[in-house]
């Protein structure tokens, strides 16, 4: 054990400074919690800074926070592909293009972009896309899971397609714990993908259960069915057996994971609870190294804001409340803007309503719908759009941007600034009218590495 | 050293050591609070801090809020069987930290940040690097520049091809 005198001498590096100077080891632990762009741009300050931040040690340690709010360039591009045939057979490559670079297609923009773009090309049907990763499913019961960022892939089973499971991926950019990992698993490659069904009690008066099943990256197998109990959070109406949880992307906030579901009422004879939508709140944080989730947590079904219809009420017949239908294609899920919780996106003609989850309150309520109204297609064309033509496409958890389609305009929201533009002007080929996957890709924080040369 | 952690659990961290700033000013603190610096806790260990600890480069003013933040941070692991305590008390500290930070001008700041760097507070040095790093945000390479008092050492020519490299970082 080294020996101490009571008297402390300066490091060095410290006094060589003015006293307004840090040393560039802590400017970089602070570039180390900024956002990417801050990262790069302290890269640039000068030549020590700049070989620093290129070290191969940072780019270990990299913990990149998302800023406070979005950040819109985080939103990389869109995976495009046209769909030809009765059942979609794929016959053109997957092509990729850059967010905000114009017309045409711009590869080269995402480190493993064109490899990526290889090992999507077959296939390419997505499951889930979260923090810069995709699982893709390739087969009747096999998928895969890809970083393009990175060029990761791994080769997964997935269980046969239907209505009930929905996907969730985690990723260190949730900052929830993602289990132990093997010595050539990566930090840069570990999430976690979990598989979601709503149950229906079989016994009257049981509850309704979540099942939960997480894939383990290291072996590429499913792992143990958890059941986790649901609470509803408005009372017993919402135990009622027709409730299913929507093909809807899943968001998560804080470690907790919200999914977007719908309450059926099939019986015409008694009275009965209207349909409605509710938002399934389940922590995701916990999670054993062995594969299992924290078995104690309970899943709590919170309702969605009033007035909204879905088309499936068999009572709800009077011309109000038609007026109040929305499809579930018209609703989405999106982190608030402080990204503390959650908020519902409802897109209506030519608006979008977000109503924001006030998780302070108990139960918690639903914030005053805040409204972006679409100027432009207002002027652009008459109103006698259809909600039917209405749909939410997308919404990025980190960029804030949101892709939509309104009738035949491909539009993006952007949170940052509240403002709806149509983007099919400079992605002709997003246009409805044609068949086509499109995927909008966010990159993911964790597994990002910076591309700093130090030659200069 | 087996002995002196015995000591220190016996009676609750309880034996107090002298802390002394490069402006002389003279504070003490409990074993405890003062372990929260890693720098401290290897001292204690080596039994060296009989006399007080001479801190030459902290300001009496900055370690007045290091001291502060020990204080108010020293419950963290003590507490940990009082659970109750424990939960009672994060929402406070969250504040506490926050308001600390908060105020702080830069050339401040800075040296708080120099401060829980030397001394090793780990909790300390997040918080304080995070702030900075929050107020980053936004700001242009010459910008950071002027804040660290950094030359820019590069030629127009590297910095348009460091620029080029990585252009999305850089669209104002």
């Amino acid at each position: 054990m080294k020996t101490m005198t009571s008297e402390m001498k300066p490091p060095p590096s410290s006094s060589s400074l003015s006293s307004r100077g840090l040393p560039i080891d802590v400017i970089v632990e602070i570039a180390e919690r900024s956002d990417p762009i801050t990262l790069l741009r302290c890269a640039a300050a000068c030549r020590q800074l700049r070989r620093a931040i290129s070290g191969e040690g940072l780019r270990r340690e990299l913990r990149l926070r998302n800023a406070a709010g979005f950040v819109p360039v985080l939103l990389r591009g869109f995976y495009y592909q046209p769909l030809h045939g009765a059942h979609g057979f794929l016959q053109e490559p997957v092509r990729f293009f850059a967010a905000g670079a114009g017309a045409g297609d711009h590869h080269g923009q995402l480190p493993a972009g064109d490899d990526a773009v290889e090992s999507l090309a077959v296939g390419f049907e997505t499951v889930e896309a979260r923090g810069g990763f995709v699982v893709a499913r390739t087969g009747s019961s096999s998928g895969k899971v890809c970083n393009p960022m990175t060029g990761y892939e791994l080769p997964i089973p997935l269980p046969r397609k239907d209505l009930v499971t929905s996907y969730l991926l985690l990723t260190a950019d949730d900052g929830v714990g993602l289990g132990a990992s093997s010595d050539d698993d990566s930090e840069l490659h570990r999430f976690r993908l979990l598989a979601v069904q709503l149950c229906q009690p079989t016994n009257k008066g049981r509850r309704l259960r979540l099942k939960m099943q997480a894939l383990t990256p290291a072996t590429g197998r499913w792992g143990p069915t958890t059941k986790i109990p649901v609470h509803g959070g408005g009372g017993d109406r919402h135990q009622h057996p027709g409730a299913e949880l929507l093909a809807r992307h899943p968001v998560v906030v804080n470690g907790v994971a919200y999914f977007l579901g719908v309450s059926h009422s099939f019986d015409r004879q008694r009275p009965h609870p209207p349909s409605h939508y509710f938002i399934l709140r389940v922590d995701v944080s916990d999670h054993g190294g062995d594969g299992r989730n924290g078995t104690t947590k309970a899943a709590t079904i919170i309702p969605a804001p009033e007035g909204l219809k879905p088309p499936s009420c068999s009572r709800c017949t009077s011309s109000e409340a038609a007026a109040a239908v929305v499809t579930s294609k018209q609703l989405l899920l999106t982190p608030s803007r402080d990204r503390r919780s959650v908020a519902l996106l409802v897109c209506r003609t030519t608006r979008v309503e977000i109503h924001t989850l006030d998780m302070l309150a108990t139960p918690s309520a639903w914030a005053r719908a805040t409204e972006v109204v679409d100027t432009a297609a207002v002027r652009r064309r008459p109103c006698d759009l259809s909600e039917s033509e209405v749909e939410l496409h997308w919404s990025g958890e980190a960029s804030g941007a949101v892709v939509l389609r309104l009738g035949g305009t491909v539009c993006q929201l952007d949170r940052a600034t509240m403002a709806i533009r149509t983007i099919d002007e400079e992605f002709p080929e997003f246009r409805y009218r044609s068949r086509h996957m499109l995927l909008p890709y966010e990159m993911g924080l964790s597994s990002w590495v910076p591309s700093i040369s130090t030659s200069a | 050293m087996a002995a002196a952690a015995a000591e220190a659990t016996t009676d609750g961290g309880g034996k107090m050591i002298i802390l002394i700033s490069a402006d002389g000013k003279r504070f003490e603190v409990t074993e405890a609070v003062a372990s929260q610096s890693q720098l401290i806790s290897n001292m204690i260990e080596d039994d060296c801090t009989e006399n007080g600890v001479r801190l030459p480069n902290v300001d009496g003013d900055i370690l007045t809020m290091v001291v502060d933040y020990c204080n108010m941070h020293a419950g963290d692991a003590a507490a940990a069987g009082d659970t109750m305590k424990a939960s009672s008390t994060e929402e406070e500290l969250k504040k506490f930290d926050a308001e600390l930070v908060q105020a702080l001008e830069n050339p401040v700041l800075f040296k708080l940040i120099l401060a829980a760097n030397f001394l090793n507070i780990k909790s300390l040095l997040d918080m304080t690097c995070q702030r900075v790093a929050d107020m980053m945000s936004g700001k242009t390479p010459e910008q950071m520049r002027e804040t660290f008092s950094i030359e820019n050492d590069f030629t127009p020519e590297e910095e348009a091809a460091i620029r080029q490299e990585n252009a999305w970082a850089f669209d104002d």
